[in-house]
């Protein structure tokens, strides 16, 4: 356990359910690990002050009225480590006081990896998101087609030898992870925000601007990956198990009398967010607006 | 049913002989006297053949096994087979209406859709007697028309059979009875998902409003708070928080006391 200034980063913006289920997985982290320390960024008609004082040490509010609100508020964190946990989570497990453990000094960044037996899209192409199991798109992922012993045909930064293959993998899970507040870590996390911000509002000129398929538009992860493909921060990422971030649908061969679930990660379902959004005149979408702060 | 009244002859006029020796009713003799009167008859009738009603019964059922059954009273008539309608005003076998009939059995019905072309035709019951169809029209539109097998529809279901051969036909059906499938299929699939989007949004709002009860919020109790978090079911969140409420009701009762 550690008692530096180390705290998780929750973000409920845009619709009512992200906000009710940040304080849920708080709270239920605050069950586990009442030393927790919680910082929520939020709108401020939402919040029960009563209530949610006593969870999270900070509340703050004016923040960007945007699904991908997270992005915006990563760098604004006053911690010295910091856990960004999606708001759809809970905790179950002790071994929560444990996580900031995960992220050693020499290491800027832990992060799980994008399982392809249970993601949207992991592999795609300049063209197509590639299907891990399809046996023609297996040979572009790996030598002979043969993910257990074949080298790696994808490229995960510009600088990888395998960067001339024109396949790809967005290997990093973006639900979850530590970061620590160094300056060059910091940078990375903005310039993900900008090219996030640039890529949302891009659909109508998509093919213009960007080489990969337009279905991949609205994924954090796409933004992140590239923003750590053409660009090297210095950032170095570590891999940390999937029990720190396991998501409905992984499987349980994952886990083990070791490796107990830390924390579940579910999906909030789609008709509750459209039903729960801000009430604001400037926002005529699902997806929000970077530039309406409320 | 009638109701017959049953009256006495005597109050009536009539004379009623009781005794033994006379066979029948005053009316009875009285026929007897009118036979005497005609002499044909009297010669033929034998008065000593008692006229009682088993008599004549054996008489009639002996006379019925006789042989001898023939017209004694030349009732019947023989036909006049050399002069009758037929002979006289013979009709031609061409003009016969059962010859109408057996030609209009076998000549082609008139083509019954204009200027329309049949473009697709298939059986849409399982008796197969019914038959839908598409007739492209000659300004291209396209019109579809279900018929049965009814007399009325003779002309279109023969065409229709003529023109689309009974494979192409049960291959067309066949086509159709799956296309019904998958679309049964991916109803029945939407409808799931619909049914299980909509549990999945309830027991999140169930979840969000147990949080919101100050009762689970400030409970200590982390394995109830926990299986709340946990629950599949509506059901589950609303039991949980059941069991949280009256294990909170236990421990004041322990501390009051």
């Amino acid at each position: 356990m550690t008692s530096q200034n180390n705290g998780f980063l929750y973000v409920g913006s845009l619709t009512k359910p992200y906000y009710d289920a940040a304080v849920m997985s708080a709270e239920s982290v605050k069950d586990y690990w009442p030393e927790a320390k919680c910082t929520l960024f939020t709108h401020e008609p939402w919040v029960n002050q009563n209530r949610d004082s006593k969870i999270f040490d900070k509340i703050i509010t004016n923040v960007p009225a945007h699904c991908r609100a997270k992005l915006w508020a990563l760098e604004q964190t006053t911690y010295d480590k910091t856990c960004y946990m999606d708001a759809d989570t809970y905790c179950e497990h002790d071994d929560i006081k444990y996580i900031f453990d995960e992220l050693p000094d020499d290491y800027d960044m832990v992060m799980t990896i994008n399982r392809a037996y249970n993601a949207k899209v992991v592999y795609f192409t300049n063209d197509k998101e590639l299907t891990h199991y399809e046996e023609e798109d297996k040979k572009l992922i790996w030598e002979g087609g043969d993910p257990k012993n074949g080298k790696p045909l994808y490229a995960i930064h510009s600088w990888d030898p395998t960067a001339n293959n024109g396949v790809y993998r967005m290997k990093w899970h973006c639900g979850m992870f530590i970061y620590n507040n160094k300056p060059h870590t910091l940078e990375m996390l903005h310039a993900w925000y900008e090219n996030y911000k640039e890529q949302i509002t891009s659909k109508k000129v998509w093919e213009k601007k960007f080489n990969h398929p337009k279905s991949l538009w609205f994924w954090d992860t796409y933004a992140f990956w590239r923003t750590n493909y053409y660009k090297n921060y210095n950032v170095r990422i570590k891999e940390i198990h999937p029990k720190w971030n396991f998501v409905n649908g992984y499987r349980d061969y994952e886990l083990s009398e070791k490796h107990q679930k830390v924390m579940h990660h579910y999906t909030i379902p789609g008709g509750i967010q459209d039903e729960g959004l801000i009430d604001d005149p400037s926002i005529s979408n699902t997806i929000g607006n970077f530039d309406v702060f409320r | 049913m009638t109701n017959v009244e049953s009256i006495d002859p005597r109050q009536h006029g009539f004379r009623v002989d009781v005794s033994e020796d006379v066979a029948s009713s005053e009316a009875e003799l009285a026929n007897k006297e009118i036979d005497k009167k005609i002499p044909e008859f009297e010669e033929e009738i034998n008065h000593e053949v008692p006229h009682d009603r088993d008599s004549v019964e054996k008489e009639v059922y002996k006379e019925s096994l006789s042989q001898d059954r023939g017209d004694r009273l030349g009732l019947v008539r023989k036909a006049d087979i050399e002069n009758n309608s037929w002979t006289r005003d013979p009709v031609d076998e061409d003009r016969r209406e059962e010859t109408k009939v057996a030609e209009n059995e076998t000549k082609e019905p008139e083509w019954p859709f204009g200027d329309g072309e049949i473009i697709y035709a298939f059986f849409s019951n399982d008796g197969r007697t019914v038959l839908t169809f598409f007739l492209r029209m000659p300004d291209d539109r396209v019109e579809n028309h279900t018929i049965d097998s009814a007399p009325m529809h003779k002309a279109a279901w023969h065409h229709i059979k003529k023109e689309v051969p009974e494979d192409q036909l049960n291959r067309n059906t066949q086509r159709e009875i799956n296309k019904i499938h998958r679309l049964r299929e991916r109803e029945e699939s939407e409808h799931k998902d619909v049914e299980g989007k909509q549990k999945q949004e309830g027991l999140f709002g169930a979840k969000v409003e147990a949080f919101e009860l100050p009762v689970v919020t400030n409970s200590t109790n982390r394995e109830l708070k926990s299986a709340i978090r946990k629950s599949k079911s509506t059901m589950e969140v609303i039991a949980t928080v059941g069991a949280l409420i009256a294990l909170e009701h236990m421990n004041k009762d322990d501390k009051s006391e």
